[in-house]
């Protein structure tokens, strides 16, 4: 088992979807639990990634690339396995870009580390109004609402996200989570948001920690 | 004029000590900028954003009137945020609702680069309407006034607007050709636009390349895709400053910026500046790096004095640095802070080596 998660882990450490999806195939041909694949295999390949990122061994370009690869490989191999057994997730997870900015970039990163760790995420894509974030939390009973903002421009985008979870009497149900290029912890306390990412693997420690 | 330190003479005093810091000689005080763009400056004239970009009247008076306020610091120039050249090479503009000019990604395909070709500045997208809102404003701004225009989005920030970032980045690594005919073709954009400002007004004194998105990648991948054309866009203008604007993570780039010739580099919060100015300190003048917005917009002025004497203490000795935001003023923070930004330049003594 060690070797067929290890299997899993090289190849998405090496960006190659076709060999993660190959070494997943033959990990669940072979008896291997889907919880070990998703935490042992492809949970430990994103702390890695993480891990390589902190170190400046890794940049914007690989952490794109990890998430990428790691998004297909779980809609690929794990999606309809994941549906049957929602016990296995470790939260759930509404994320998007706040409206006015269109930035996808950092929201993608962030949406992989989740879905690697072992988050159920459902991604709102850009420009998501205040009633769209409002509306996702409802229906999909979130833990955590995370929301991107790269333009100082928009950061009000945010402050009516959390003032419209209060007016639907969601607030106290969910957690706030923020990050991107204009946001900080300082801002984040001020708006009275739950929890400030810097970057994916740090987003998704303060996802955990919010749980 | 709000402060009692700076006086009339100062922004005359401020340009020779900039001069003396890029060519990496010790000023008396250090020299101070502040950067600002269409966001703060609507926002402290008291305009929406979508009057500002829409008419360029307006777009000079709030300049000049920010310009008033911060002691002649801060220029005037036609604005039409990032999505000037994407709108020459075909993108359809999205004004967000906060106002301001976005590009829409709209690339799928290496023979969509294929089909795209260099802009013409005097016909294609924005860039005419840009030309035009030069002459007026060098017409009406003011008869001393230099009307600043000289400057370019880089290589990777315009092929990530033209492609979309995401897809860009995984292109790196698995769309190599798309890559090369796409940077080449940014390259190309940035080079003629950059020929046409120069042209225009030519008593520019500096070229500025805005390219935050290339901190995204990592040396090998810069080096190979991106250094050749930051190499040719600065070379194309032997005459000029070269100055570079990045405000995400770039350290890991530093080497290679000074390989490409960039001479002032206006560099993001996030970066030590310590560390960047020991290893290329003697190639580079770096601009920078106050936290725009945890010191400048929410800090308290005292934060601000203490922030700048410390980056003075330790940086300004041997030129090569110039005080500023690490990014772009945000708007919205405080005119006191800003101005406690400048005084504390006018005011600190510069250790005499470090």
């Amino acid at each position: 088992m060690e070797t067929l998660l290890q299997k899993i882990q090289d190849r998405i450490l090496e960006f190659d979807l076709e060999g993660a999806s190959s070494a997943t195939e033959e990990a669940l041909s072979s008896g291997v639990k889907v919880e070990d694949i998703l935490s042992k295999g492809i949970g430990s390949a994103m702390g890695e990634i993480g891990l390589r990122y902190e170190r400046c061994e890794f940049f914007v370009s690989e952490l794109v690339m990890g998430g990428s690869v790691v998004k297909q490989l779980l809609e690929k191999v794990l999606s309809p396995i994941r549906q049957t057994d929602k016990a296995m997730f470790k939260g759930k997870v509404v994320i998007g870009t706040v409206e006015g900015d269109l930035h996808d970039i950092g929201k993608m990163i962030v949406t992989s580390f989740l879905l690697g760790t072992g988050f159920d995420v459902t991604d709102l894509g850009v420009d998501v109004s205040a009633k769209r974030f409002t509306e996702a939390v409802a229906k999909e009973k979130a833990d955590i609402v995370a929301m991107s903002c790269l333009l100082t421009t928009t950061l009000p985008s945010i402050e009516k996200v959390v003032d419209s979870l209060k007016a639907a009497g969601i607030r106290s149900k969910v957690k706030v989570l923020i990050g991107g290029h204009a946001t900080n912890a300082e801002y984040a306390e001020k708006i009275g948001a739950d929890g400030y990412g810097s970057d994916g693997p740090d987003a998704v420690k303060k996802a955990l920690a919010l749980l | 004029m709000s402060s009692m330190v700076i006086d009339q003479d100062f922004a005359k005093r401020n340009a020779a000590r900039f001069e003396k810091s890029v060519r990496h000689e010790t000023p008396d005080r250090a020299p101070v900028a502040v950067n600002v763009n269409g966001p703060f400056v609507a926002v402290f004239a008291g305009v929406p954003y979508t009057t500002y970009y829409e008419d360029r009247k307006v777009m000079m008076e709030c300049q000049l009137k920010a310009r008033k306020r911060f002691y002649n610091l801060t220029p005037v120039w036609p604005d039409y945020g990032v999505a000037l050249e994407s709108s020459a090479l075909g993108a359809e503009i999205h004004w967000g609702t906060d106002g301001t000019p976005w590009a829409k990604p709209f690339i799928k395909t290496i023979e969509d680069v294929e089909k795209l070709s260099v802009p013409d500045p005097h016909r294609d997208g924005m860039f005419p309407k840009s030309l035009e809102t030069y002459e007026f404003m060098k017409k009406n701004a003011g008869e001393n006034l230099r009307v600043s225009y000289c400057s370019c989005i880089g290589p990777v920030t315009l092929a990530a607007l033209l492609r979309g970032a995401t897809e860009f980045l995984q292109d790196l690594y698995i769309n190599k050709e798309l890559v090369r005919k796409l940077v080449r073709i940014a390259t190309e954009t940035a080079k003629a636009w950059l020929k046409a400002q120069v042209e225009a007004a030519p008593d520019t004194r500096y070229v500025l390349v805005g390219d935050d998105i290339s901190s995204y990648l990592n040396p090998k991948q810069f080096k190979e895709f991106i250094l050749p054309g930051y190499q040719e866009i600065y070379n194309a203008f032997p005459r000029h400053q070269h100055w570079l604007h990045n405000d995400a993570k770039a350290g890991h780039l530093l080497e290679l910026f000074a390989d490409a010739g960039v001479e002032v580099f206006h560099i993001g919060y996030e970066d030590d500046l310590v560390n960047a100015k020991k290893r290329v300190g003697e190639r580079i003048c770096f601009m920078g790096n106050l936290s725009p917005l945890g010191v400048l917009r929410d800090g308290t002025k005292d934060m601000v004095i203490s922030y700048s004497m410390e980056l003075i203490e330790r940086l300004a000795s041997h030129g090569g640095f110039v005080l500023a935001p690490g990014g772009y003023t945000a708007e919205g923070t405080p005119p006191e802070n800003i101005d406690a930004m400048i005084e504390t330049a006018e005011k600190t003594p510069i250790p005499d080596s470090i």
